[in-house]
């Protein structure tokens, strides 16, 4: 099963008193026509233009500019409407399976490009000796690591995976629009991870280079022996580039989300009904995949992990199991002469997911001074995103990813929290010098909401601020003035 | 072979060991066992987050113990340890058989010592069948590690006997930072040195157990509590589940303190990963609770053994451990969905061959044949013998070097005492209202062999805060691993087992049965007899198991009929396969050559002129 997974990175605003919700995108049906790369001797591709401006095709009738920033709190943040406001300019158009040599050329190609948005990383080398690369995409000047992630990658064989390409295509189409909102928002909050190829043997162009083993059975989570199940190892991770990918999803704690090819082209009967037996599969965390599965009623399908019919051992599953990362694999193209328009609207409905990923946020509804020096500030924690904040099954393996409250700038004597706008605020306790604050769960699910009642003592003047933060949901911070 | 020293008298034992016993560690009622899992399961088999939380019960331990435990050397056999093993190789090179082996170090940089030989034979040892012998992979069984010990040197005194067509492996020490951890304190878990943060607070190793009572050893701890899952048993040395109602109730622990402040004792000490957790078949993440390590071999001595098994022919893995003092078969894992069922149906009889081979050289009174999960009485996902099994096709049995029925035939004892022997070894699951049968037996062997020795009684301590507890248990050398100078009586008949079963291993023979040429048509007819008792392999059928009866075509020849190579699947012992026909054009005094192969033994070759 060829994987494609676009790593989307939540996009978490920074607040400072007021939201800086990206605008949601504008959908674009066409794009530069860049030749496409060429294959034989694996020259790269020619570079586009970097002054040449965004082609509107005007059959799709959407401004290319983001609307004005006062509009964006009220923007809504929805996939649907999200979608419409993005502004497309691929430079890449893919029209063939590519060869290992191309792949590593566009990637160095989208890398050079990127500038400082962009670097390139070596996982390890393969088997036989082909790098394993990443690209990473983010805005400079941040931390990489606290910034929510998401992975698109393929490991499969020429003609078999098209992940690489629509990997590829997607990382074009960020780099891009790097500058323009909502990407540039976007790539300040979130990693994005590219990884074409992370089996680089089995997509070289020479067939010999491939093993036995295959990337795809090697992984610990309902693992077989090669004796039971032709193609998986002697024992898991028995190979240096799964080995690779399992150390980078170890020290990824931030990833939320893997996108992949794979699955049938269309919906319905010819995917599997449930994973593999013994698999984990928490109810709450199938409504995550079926939601975001069901939100892309339309084009090429995306699949649920639980869909795909692995039997086990594959890097999704690895991913799942061990570490509560949501993957989800859209449905192959049906012809490969339908390659470009396929890999476009992949890479496109790809960038649409990134709206999906949990973005943590803190409002604030009132602050009231009760007495001198004791206040009272209600504030309302949200999950921006439609995936939650942390897997159900991420909360169960004990992943890193609880949504985390500190106060600072004055002392906190009281909270007390509610569920619902129209409840009380119930729950109340006195903190003493435990100056941490709890959600009442270590996560938000899609969408959720949770209201705070702060009670904290300080002089007037004094500037509050509460933060919240989360591996994968990244951070947000709110400030008031005790006034 | 060796010689069984028996001591005629349980009271003369008894005074030896009292000389000793104050000399050694003590050691809970858990030692060698990894934590009970009734301690941390409830009873629908979930771990509740208050009992992972709560009592990890691990045998006491103290990490400032540094003095050697075992019992005195001169007063006969003892111990052996790592820094012995220049000693122990030296010696074994005056048989002028064998051979050391470079397999790597452990996760706290300790050497993974091992050796190889074999009888004498124009096959090299690196070519040969191999049978491995693992000594203490728990951790815990420094028995085990004598057993191996034991069996390298009997088989070299009795050179003559070996096949010459074997190699036996012997890894005395196969987990060095897990027995060293036990030789210095007494008891541990068997975890080796890679540091864990065990709680997730954070810090990594910093609540260990501590020597309370300051008696020089760390043993268990009772800390009252109205939540808490064990009450006393009428006999002071049992714990056994507590019912509705009952009190006083505890929470079982290790001896020391709250290290780090948490509220819970002894959580996170010194050490990670217990290796046979470590190994790929039905692992279980560390979120399960298990001390599985971050993936499947990720410890530098499991991966190390892995590489060397998947290298070579081995046929046989035997993992001398535990306190069953039983076989254990692969299976360390209830049957469920997902869940490969071990061994497999076609194996038990080799199996079978395996356990009345042992019944006939160690007398032991029961030699029933159980599973891992069986014997032990709760799951062990990643256990090295299910992984040789299933993974490499080894018929591996995991030999519980000693065990409570060793000293004597009990089965009379415990039939009248309503004792079910097959419910396994210590830290066996008990049925909840009682001590486990395996306690029971451990006590009376304690009683009948050392007096009532061996069991330090229940004692208070203050742990500060106005909080007080209770420090007791076994004593070390009682339950876990023998007193040295039971030693011989726990390796008893293991070398003629291990021999036995070397020299049953299959031996091809491939048979023409016919050969005759019309002109220029030639036909061959042939067959292969396992002429051994034990099957020629192991495990699921197909693939690089099975034997394989290949015809090489010289130039010239056509095949007219037959298949080049056919697959054998598992010939039984002393089975004899189809008969296979080729026809073939060839011209006259064409050479062929037909070939035997199968995983376990090296490719048999004969030449034919036709």
């Amino acid at each position: 099963m060829i994987a494609f997974a676009l790593i989307v990175v939540g996009a978490l605003a920074q607040e400072t008193g007021e939201t800086a919700a990206p605008p949601p995108p504008t959908e674009q049906a066409e794009r530069t026509s860049t030749p496409a790369p060429t294959t034989d001797d694996g020259t790269a591709p020619a570079k586009s233009d970097p002054e040449e401006p965004p082609i509107d095709d005007g059959g799709a009738g959407d401004t290319a500019t983001p609307p004005p920033a006062d509009d964006a709190a009220a923007a809504p943040t929805e996939p649907e409407t999200a979608a419409s406001a993005v502004e497309l300019h691929a430079a890449v158009r893919i029209e063939h399976a590519l060869t290992l040599v191309e792949i590593d050329a566009l990637l160095d190609d989208v890398a050079a490009r990127a500038g400082a948005f962009g670097a390139l990383e070596t996982l390890g080398s393969s088997r036989h000796g082909h790098a394993i690369r990443m690209l990473t995409l983010t805005a400079p000047g941040s931390s990489s690591a606290e910034k929510p992630a998401l992975l698109a990658v393929g490991y499969g064989r020429v003609g078999e995976d098209f992940g690489a390409e629509a990997a590829l295509a997607f990382a074009d189409l960020l780099v891009r629009n790097a500058a323009v909102e909502p990407y540039a928002s976007l790539l300040a909050d979130h990693v994005v991870f590219v990884a074409p190829a992370l089996d680089p043997d089995v997509r070289a162009a020479d067939a010999e280079a491939t093993d036995e083993t295959r990337f795809d059975l090697n992984f610990p989570l309902g693992w077989r022996p090669d004796s039971l199940r032709p193609g998986s190892g002697d024992f898991p991770l028995s190979e240096v580039e799964s080995l690779a990918a399992a150390r980078f999803l170890g020290r990824t704690p931030n990833l939320v989300l893997i996108v992949g090819v794979g699955g049938d082209v269309g919906r319905g009967a010819h995917l599997a009904t449930a994973p593999w037996p013994g698999a984990v599969l928490p109810a709450s965390d199938a409504l995550v995949f079926e939601t975001l599965a069901g939100a892309e009623a339309r084009g090429v399908a995306l699949h649920p992990w639980g869909r795909l019919g692995s039997s086990g051992g594959s890097f999704f599953d690895y991913a799942f199991q061990a570490f509560g990362i949501y993957p989800v694999a859209w449905g192959r193209p049906s012809e490969v002469t339908s390659l470009g328009a396929w890999s476009d609207e992949v890479a496109r409905r790809t960038a649409e997911l990134l709206f999906s990923l949990p973005r943590v946020r803190i409002e604030s509804d009132e602050l009231t001074e009760l007495a001198p020096g004791l206040w009272q500030l209600d504030v309302a924690v949200r999950n921006a995103g439609s995936i939650p904040t942390l897997s159900a099954l991420g909360d169960q393996r004990q992943v890193p990813g609880e949504l985390m409250l500190r106060l600072d700038g004055a002392k906190l004597v009281a909270t007390a929290r509610r569920s619902d706008a129209d409840e009380a605020y119930q729950l109340a306790r006195l903190h003493g010098a435990d100056d941490g604050v709890s959600l009442g769960g270590p996560w938000l699910g899609g969408g959720e909401t949770r209201w705070l009642r702060l009670i904290v003592e300080g002089d007037p003047g004094t500037r509050l601020g509460l933060s919240a933060a989360s591996a994968r949901a990244g951070s947000s911070r709110l400030e008031r003035v005790l006034e | 072979m060796i010689g069984m020293e028996m001591f005629s008298s349980g009271a003369l034992l008894a005074l030896v060991l009292l000389v000793g016993a104050r000399g050694v560690a003590q050691e809970s009622a858990n030692d060698g066992a990894p934590p009970r899992e009734v301690e941390r399961v409830q009873d629908d088999g979930a771990p509740t987050a208050a009992q992972t939380a709560a009592a990890v019960v691990e045998p006491p331990a103290a990490e400032a113990a540094t003095e050697t435990r075992e019992a005195p050397s001169s007063l006969g056999p003892r111990y052996h340890f790592l820094e012995d093993r220049d000693g122990l190789l030296s010696a074994w090179r005056g048989s002028g058989l064998v051979e050391a082996l470079e397999l790597g170090v452990s996760a706290g940089g300790r050497e993974l010592f091992g050796v190889q030989f074999g009888g004498p034979g124009p096959i090299p040892l690196d070519e040969r069948t191999t049978i491995l012998l693992l000594g203490g992979l728990d951790g815990v069984s420094l028995a085990g590690s004598e057993a191996v010990i034991a069996i390298t040197e009997a088989l070299l005194a009795n050179a003559d006997a070996l096949p010459a067509s074997a190699t036996f492996v012997a890894v005395p020490w196969a987990n060095p930072d897990g027995l060293a951890r036990w030789r210095a304190q007494g008891c541990t878990d068997g975890r080796n040195d890679r540091q864990s943060d065990d709680d997730r607070d954070g810090r990594v190793d910093e609540d260990q157990p501590d020597d309370l009572d300051g008696d020089g050893v760390v043993l268990e701890m009772l800390i009252e509590d109205v939540a808490g899952a064990w009450v006393r048993d009428e006999d002071a040395r049992f714990l056994r589940r507590a019912r509705e109602g009952e009190a006083p109730r505890y929470t079982r622990v290790r001896e020391g303190k709250d290290d780090d402040g948490d509220g819970l004792f002894n959580e996170d000490p010194v050490g990670g990963v217990i290796l046979d957790r470590n190994f790929p078949v039905h692992w279980a993440g560390s979120w399960t609770g298990e001390l599985s390590g971050p993936w499947p071999l990720s410890e530098p001595a499991a991966r190390a053994i892995a590489d060397f098994a998947r290298a070579r022919r081995t046929a046989l893995a035997f993992v001398f451990q535990g306190n069953h003092g039983r076989l254990a078969t692969p299976g360390g894992v209830p049957t469920a969905a997902g869940i490969l069922e071990l061994p497999f149906a076609s194996d038990r009889p080799a199996y079978q061959a395996l356990a009345d081979a042992f019944r006939r050289h160690t007398s032991r009174p029961n030699t029933k044949l159980a599973t891992l999960y069986e014997v032990g009485g709760a799951p062990r996902p990643g256990a090295a013998v299910d992984w040789l099994y299933a993974a490499l096709g080894a018929l591996s049995l995991e030999i519980g070097v000693w065990g409570p029925d060793i000293e004597a035939p009990l089965a009379s004892k415990t039939e009248k005492a309503g004792v079910r022997p097959q419910e396994g070894g210590f830290g066996a699951r008990g049925s909840g209202d009682e001590p486990a049968s395996a306690d029971r037996a451990w006590a009376r062997w304690l009683d009948d062999s050392l007096g009532g020795l061996g069991f330090v009684d229940w004692q208070p301590v203050d742990l500060g805060d106005g909080r007080s507890a209770l420090v007791g248990g076994w004593e070390p050398y009682t339950c876990s691993n023998p007193p040295a100078a039971m030693l011989p009586l726990a390796v008893r008949g293991l070398d003629d087992f291990v021999l036995d079963v070397a020299r049953s291993l299959p031996r091809l023979e491939l048979e023409i049965v016919e050969n005759a040429r019309d002109g220029r048509i030639a036909m061959l007819r042939a067959r292969v007899r396992n002429t051994g008792v034990l099957p020629t392999g192991a495990g699921p059928d197909g693939g690089r198991f099975e034997a394989k009866l290949r015809l090489e075509l010289p130039p010239g020849v056509q095949l007219l009929a037959g298949d080049e190579t056919v697959e054998l699947g598992h010939l039984p012992g002393l089975g004899t396969s189809a008969t296979y026909d080729w026809l073939l054009v060839a011209p006259t005094d064409s050479i062929f050559h037909i070939i035997v192969e199968s995983g376990w033994s090296p490719p048999i070759q004969r030449e034919l002129r036709l």
